[in-house]
């Protein structure tokens, strides 16, 4: 990363990409460590739909857990990268990870390829 | 500058331009039966869609006639004249569907003359002959 | 050589979904009925702002590889991106019921059959599309097709009007007659047009296909053919409609009024020629808009995203579209008129409007997605007025549909 950083500009709802290119997300917030011995740092970029939903209001984002956990069959929990794993990739911000892999990532997508997806014809399994 | 549109807009709507306006409305749907009649004629058109013309007008025209009878800002002898005119209008073509033969082309076409000086005489105009 | 014909072929896709859907081609009815060629500029002047705007998306995607959403996400953050996120949601599923409806509504023509038979399987036969199709194959059959419409043109010369009336119709004019409707027409003319599903779906498109900065040319070329395309064909629907209805006192209220008026240029063949050309150009904006949909959901949320792929590569995707579909095929069960609910659908893509163009303005001048290729002043000023527009119609837009509907 550069010395200076526009944290809003540069790196809040930025395009996220794994080491494959392929896009895991966006910056939806950005989680600063508090220290006692030292100003903040920015320790990680949080992904989820909980964390956007909290930027609007933190009693979307409480209903949207319960509804997530009422309702949905996989987990919409909100995954932390840490800054370490990060670089600027042009205007987004490549992250060193693989996506498919990881099994924090991705969720919904791989659940939906396994149980939905994959059984229409036609899809490319 | 919402309000001055909205309060602009509600002093605009003029009442007899609304009931002229569905007097053509009634009129535009005896010149396209005409219209879809003539190119029946020329076999340019099939039976099915003269079925949809005739169906559809007829459907129109209830409608049409309803809100000529509903609007009270007219005098009741000008909304029955009218209202009546888009009954036999309705009458003439769903008769015509029903025997799977095409209308009278003069009697439209009168019933149309009818309804457009109505609507003429709605707007405060002096009644003209129709262009066509 | 290949590479730039297909480069026409988004701005001539795109153009469909402007120019020629359910809507454009029933207010042109309506407009050329009622008023003659006095509506013609209303056209033009939707054309010049949609070809401003395509070209601008173009130079974001081909210099920066982003998309609008990707940028006004990116520069303006979620909470006020979701603003014209929601409402370009909300409009795109309510046109695309139209374009579904004006779909059914050509067979319903054609062959008398309710476009409650003919929705079931017209929206299947977009989704196989979609699913198996990629989208090359999808912009090139529908560019292909599309040229169809040009029977419209083909009537408008063979009709032979008064060039010198034609041409005055470019400059704006007092109506004689309903000055509401007129303006309402005007409005509902120049909403269909500039729609914000153009802008997206086009740099979408651009991204897709990879264009470089080796393609800014091209780019600005394209977006002016295409939409050119587009305007040529919507003004000639205008000049038959005055011609062929306008005389007989139709007003074109509904499209049976107006499905035999190619017959009287064209014979025979006119009748057909209106419903492919109806059916065709509801086809390409339905794909158009089932895709937008899936692009700007995708891109607000970060998904990978692209027609040119497999579903199974970009699940979240291709069920967005999916689902969308399976929902805007209820109002035509339902048995709600396509025009109807499409002159609803222009009214509130006209107050979308402004929250898509407004932050184009920001975008197009940022050094960082745009490098060396920002707005020069034409543009920015072009941008600007366009801006403007798409203020005073959403200001405009709900009055005028209650006086003039």
């Amino acid at each position: 990363m550069d010395k200076t950083l526009d944290l809003v500009r540069d790196v809040l709802d930025v395009q996220l990409i794994d080491n494959a290119d392929c896009r895991i997300g966006r910056a939806d917030g950005v989680v600063l460590e508090l220290r006692q011995d030292g100003p903040p740092r920015v320790a990680a970029i949080e992904v989820g739909a909980i964390t956007l939903a909290r930027r609007i209001h933190p009693t979307l984002a409480r209903w949207l857990r319960v509804l997530a956990i009422r309702w949905l069959p996989v987990s919409i929990r909100s995954v932390r990268l840490p800054m370490s794993l990060c670089r600027e990739s042009g205007v987004d911000i490549a992250v060193d990870v693989d996506a498919h892999a990881d099994r924090r990532l991705l969720r919904l997508e791989k659940w939906l390829i396994r149980h939905v997806v994959q059984r229409l014809p036609g899809s490319g399994a | 500058m919402v309000a001055f549109v909205l309060v602009a807009s509600a002093c605009g709507r003029d009442p007899k331009v609304t009931y002229a306006r569905l007097l053509e409305r009634a009129a535009s749907w005896s010149a396209s039966v005409q219209f879809t009649a003539e190119m029946a004629r020329a076999r340019y058109v099939p039976r099915a869609f003269v079925h949809d013309v005739l169906s559809t007008s007829v459907n129109a025209l209830a409608t049409i006639r309803r809100q000529i009878q509903d609007d009270r800002d007219v005098d009741a002898r000008s909304r029955t004249q009218t209202a009546d005119l888009c009954w036999r209008l309705a009458a003439l073509v769903e008769e015509a569907d029903r025997a799977r033969a095409l209308p009278d082309d003069r009697a439209l076409r009168d019933i149309e003359i009818r309804l457009r000086a109505a609507a003429q005489a709605a707007r405060g105009l002096v009644p003209l002959e129709t262009p066509w | 050589m290949v590479k730039n014909l297909t480069k026409v072929g988004l701005g001539i896709v795109t153009s469909v979904g402007g120019f020629l859907e359910v809507g454009s081609i029933g207010t042109g009815l309506q407009a050329g009925a009622t008023y003659r060629f006095s509506l013609l500029w209303a056209i033009v002047v939707g054309t010049i702002c949609v070809a401003f705007l395509t070209e601008m998306t173009g130079r974001l995607a081909a210099v920066s590889k982003h998309t609008v959403v990707d940028a006004v996400r990116g520069r303006f953050g979620f909470p006020f991106h979701a603003w014209p996120f929601g409402a370009q949601v909300i409009v795109d599923l309510f046109v695309l019921a139209s374009e579904l409806g004006g779909a059914a509504l050509a067979w319903q023509l054609a062959t008398g059959i309710s476009i409650r038979v003919w929705i079931l399987p017209i929206t299947f036969g977009i989704w196989l599309l979609l699913w198996y199709g990629t989208f090359d194959s999808i912009e090139q059959s529908v560019a292909l097709l599309g040229l169809v419409t040009l029977s419209f043109a083909v009537a408008a010369w063979r009709l032979h009007p008064d060039w010198s009336d034609v041409a005055r119709g470019l400059l704006p004019q007092r109506p004689q007659t309903d000055p509401t409707q007129h303006a309402y027409l005007a409005v509902a003319i120049l909403g269909a047009s500039i729609s914000p599903s153009l802008v997206t779906f086009y740099s979408s498109g651009a991204v897709e296909e990879k264009w470089t900065p080796k393609d800014l040319l091209p780019n600005r070329i394209v977006a002016w053919i295409g939409m050119g395309f587009g305007s040529t064909v919507a003004m000639a629907v205008v000049i038959v409609a005055a011609l062929v209805l306008a005389p007989r006192g139709i007003h074109a209220d509904s499209y049976q009024q107006a499905a035999a008026l190619l017959s009287v240029p064209l014979g025979r063949w006119g009748f057909t020629l209106f419903c492919a050309s109806l059916f065709i150009g509801c086809v390409g904006a339905a794909l158009e808009l089932a895709l937008d949909l899936s692009y700007i959901v995708a891109q607000t949320f970060g998904w990978d995203w692209g027609e040119n792929k497999r579903p199974i590569e970009e699940a979240r995707f291709a069920l967005t579209y999916t689902i969308a579909l399976a929902l805007v095929m209820v109002p035509s069960l339902l048995g709600i008129d396509p025009l109807k609910l499409t002159m609803f659908s222009m009214a509130i893509t006209v107050l979308a409007l402004p929250l898509v163009v407004g932050p184009l303005m920001v975008v197009m001048n940022d050094k960082q997605y745009l490098k060396a290729h920002t707005n020069g002043f034409v543009t920015n000023a072009a941008v600007i007025a366009i801006v403007v527009v798409a203020f005073v119609l959403a200001m405009l837009a709900l009055p005028l549909q209650w006086l003039g509907a």
